[in-house]
């Protein structure tokens, strides 16, 4: 800082440190509940979208499969997931 | 008003941002030993409010749509090596997919926490900088008794003191008059822009010297959020 208006702001900043401490403190806390809510829902909603689309959508043996795994538990709902993925655009009249 | 899965986050700051005085009689009160001063009350109120809003706010979505990014990329990345090793026929050699999505995503979210605490920093000395900034101007200006524009000596480049500026009185009388600022030049210079960047300079390290010293040992409690989900 230039040496300038120091002699003006410090007089003043020290004048505003007490005050300012509790507000420094409850802007702090206040963040801190936002971002951790924030940390929450992005982890427990990405880990429950997830799950359901490993079990639901995909089905755990299509991406098995797919990486390489067993394959001798295919379910209805993988088999239909399959052969939609498997026909091409065209053949599907897309 | 629904706000989508960032609503718990955003009630968080609006309770701050729209009622200031609530929110540190709040603070307060769950904690022995403090008080409410009016001084802090009138402090928090004088700050543009609605501009901490936007700041915060803005943070939070930055921070979850970058995560969101990262956890896609590694999803794609993943994806895409497990089709070049079925291409290659060594499938054998990989692992059960849930687990290496579920593996990314505690490092996403180990990487998001970290993110939340720069995050956290920078608004937080953003918004203290900006709550001193009002009274600062103003004792500025007081202390001055003179418009800041014309404390500037502009074309020395120097910005006289007030201890400065009450020695040299009568010698710098010439000089700080509106003159001293070449008319062709003053178009181009914000000298009041000048004294406000310097007065803000001194409040920022104010904040990061001995405000942020204090408030930052409420991060430590992100690092018990990242062993519960690592």
């Amino acid at each position: 800082m230039p040496m300038v208006l120091k002699s003006i702001a410090k007089p003043v900043l020290d004048t505003l440190a007490q005050p300012m401490r509790l507000i420094a403190r409850t802007v702090t806390h206040a963040l801190y509940k936002a971002h951790r809510d924030l940390a929450k829902v992005f982890h427990n909603k990405t880990r429950e979208i997830v799950d359901c689309g490993m079990q639901v959508r995909c089905g755990p043996l299509h991406l098995s499969r797919r990486f390489g795994a067993d394959t001798t538990h295919q379910t209805n709902m993988d088999v239909v997931h399959d052969a939609s993925r498997m026909s091409s655009p065209v053949s599907r009249g897309m | 008003m629904y706000w989508g899965p960032l609503y718990p986050s955003f009630v968080h700051i609006r309770e701050l941002t729209r009622d200031p005085a609530h929110c540190l009689q709040q603070f307060v009160n769950e904690r022995a030993g403090l008080q409410v001063s009016a001084a802090a009350v009138s402090l928090f109120a004088d700050t543009p409010l609605q501009e901490l809003e936007f700041l915060f706010e803005s943070g939070v979505r930055t921070n979850m749509q970058a995560a969101l990014t990262t956890f896609q990329a590694g999803v794609d990345a993943l994806l895409h090596r497990a089709h070049r090793k079925s291409g290659r026929g060594d499938s054998a050699k990989t692992s059960n997919p849930s687990n290496n999505v579920h593996g990314i995503l505690s490092n996403v979210t180990v990487s998001l926490i970290h993110d939340c605490k720069l995050r956290l920093e920078h608004d937080v000395q953003t918004a203290l900088t900006l709550c001193m900034l009002p009274r600062l101007r103003e004792k500025a200006a007081d202390v001055l008794k003179v418009s800041v524009s014309s404390v500037v000596v502009v074309p020395c480049g120097i910005i006289v003191t007030t201890h400065f500026l009450h020695i040299f009185q009568a010698q710098l009388e010439d000089v700080l008059t509106s003159t001293s600022i070449p008319e062709a030049l003053a178009p181009f210079l914000d000298a009041e822009g000048i004294v406000y960047d310097v007065l803000e300079d001194a409040a920022h390290r104010f904040v990061c010297d001995t405000l942020w010293k204090d408030a930052k040992v409420l991060l430590g409690r992100f690092d018990k959020l990242v062993r519960k989900w690592t």
